[in-house]
């Protein structure tokens, strides 16, 4: 990379770093921590994007053999979202049956995702989901494009995040009056991943392209932008997301306020502003984690009550 | 202890989702495709495939397996309630799928109306 290209999101490697590396008493250069924090920051994208990238390429190929080969017994992309399980839940507590399209690997999705969200927080859409990823992508080609941003300012922002919780109030009613996947024919996932538009063509799919399109446009222009006000998974994410028992954690007695964790935030959280768990929006990308040049102000942990006592007991253990 | 834990999140996140798939398997409860008894009792006749028993097509429809049996018309009864649709052909020359769902549609239809007449 150009010395004088941008590095992460809005830093310059001299703009807020300074010098990258310092002598040593043997005339050795040796990484600034700067300089360590950069390699930091880049390990984690690129853990990030191997991981993003493995369970793409696995729902494409496994579209690709469910719509090529009829015999082959790959699954639909619908049967590999946790989303199904939630698409079906008012018929699933109200009858005791499934919507059609719905299968036990929903359910097992779902209860995956519900497990790990109230362990871990949400580091589904950071890492695993292929929707995020895409525009993940395109974020980046727009941003190598020098294509304009928008940045929302932030009562329209706290207005549009509503945008999440009106598409999820609206799927499930529909799932449930019509007992089926409605959501299936406008889902941009479903659109993107499930290769149908490849194999077929017909005014239903041209009527879910057409809104995959104007999703992935505006996804140029403003960062994960399905992500943070459309999408009725990330809306249930947020709600449970209050719950989990690891979290990231601002220490407020040792933050410097210096406002570096707010720049590379892909959904647009104010990290620096967190008390102590950053808002539950978050997308577990870690990029945060990453960018803080201090040390212990941000943290992956338990609540601050439960820290203590685990501190407490370590200390007397020793 | 930032740069270790933080891996943590993606970690239990994948661990927990392919040990759970790995569990559910194991125990053959993970399945993909609509072969599995897991059917919405809102099925229409469109939904009728040929892989459903016709048990599993009563139960879907929320009808007797006599009117599916009736509308299938196997004159040596050797079709039952377990028998896959696709297994019928051989038994039932003249049978397929689509037949079946036109015949349920007009017994439905049927089975409807008389409540409806008036009397
Ligand atoms: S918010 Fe939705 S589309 Fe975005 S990463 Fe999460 S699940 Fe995927
Ligand atoms: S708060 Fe941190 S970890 Fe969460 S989405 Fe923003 S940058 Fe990523």
């Amino acid at each position: 990379m150009e010395a004088s290209q941008p590095f992460h999101r809005g830093f310059t490697r001299h703009g807020f770093y300074g010098a990258m590396s310092t002598a040593t008493n043997s005339g050795q250069r040796r990484p600034s921590k700067a300089l360590q924090r950069l390699r930091d920051m880049r390990r984690t994208t690129l853990a990030r994007r191997i991981v993003q990238l493995g369970f793409a390429v696995f729902i494409l190929v496994t579209a690709f053999k469910h719509q090529s080969e009829e015999a082959s017994g790959a699954a639909s992309v619908d049967a590999l979202c946790p989303f199904g399980a939630v698409e079906t839940l008012l018929t699933w507590m109200t009858t005791g049956t499934l919507i059609t399209k719905i299968h036990t690997s929903n359910l097992v999705l779902g209860l995956a995702v519900l497990i790990a969200i109230l362990l871990a927080g949400n580091a589904f859409c950071g890492w695993i989901c292929p929707l995020g990823t895409v525009q993940d992508w395109l974020w980046k080609a727009a941003r190598a494009l020098h294509l304009p941003q928008w940045r929302p300012a932030e009562r329209t922002d706290r207005v549009l995040r509503q945008g999440r919780f009106v598409v999820l109030g609206l799927v499930m009613l529909m799932s449930y009056f019509s007992g089926q996947l409605w959501f299936a024919d406008y889902d941009p996932y479903v659109t993107i991943f499930g290769l149908r538009w490849l194999f077929e063509w017909n005014e239903v799919i041209a009527i879910a392209v057409g809104i995959t399109t104007l999703v992935l446009l505006g996804s140029l222009f403003v960062e994960r932008l399905w992500c943070r006000y459309l999408c009725p998974l990330g809306a249930v994410f947020t709600v449970l997301g209050r719950f989990s028992f690891l979290r990231i954690r601002r220490n407020a007695e040792v933050c410097t306020d210096c406002e570096l964790c707010d720049k590379p935030c892909p959904v647009g959280i104010t990290v620096s502003k967190a008390d102590p768990a950053v808002h539950p929006d978050c997308v577990g990308c870690l990029d945060c984690v990453a960018a803080c040049p201090v040390k212990g102000a941000l943290t992956v942990g338990p609540p601050v009550a439960v820290a203590a006592l685990l501190n407490n007991s370590d200390q007397r253990t020793r | 202890m930032k740069k270790k834990t933080r891996w943590l999140l993606p970690l239990l996140w994948v661990a927990v989702i392919f040990g759970t798939v790995g569990v559910t398997q194991a125990m053959g409860l993970w399945q993909t495709s609509g072969r599995d008894p897991v059917v919405a009792s809102q099925l229409t006749t469109a939904d009728i495939k040929g892989w459903m028993t016709v048990q599993q097509v009563a139960d879907g429809l929320g009808i007797d397996t006599a009117v599916v049996l009736e509308a299938v018309g196997d004159p040596s009864n050797t079709v039952t309630a377990s028998t896959a649709l696709k297994d019928i052909e051989p038994i039932v020359p003249d049978f397929s799928v689509v037949d079946l769902r036109t015949a349920l549609d007009e017994r439905l239809s049927g089975t409807a109306s008389p409540t409806d007449e008036p009397t």
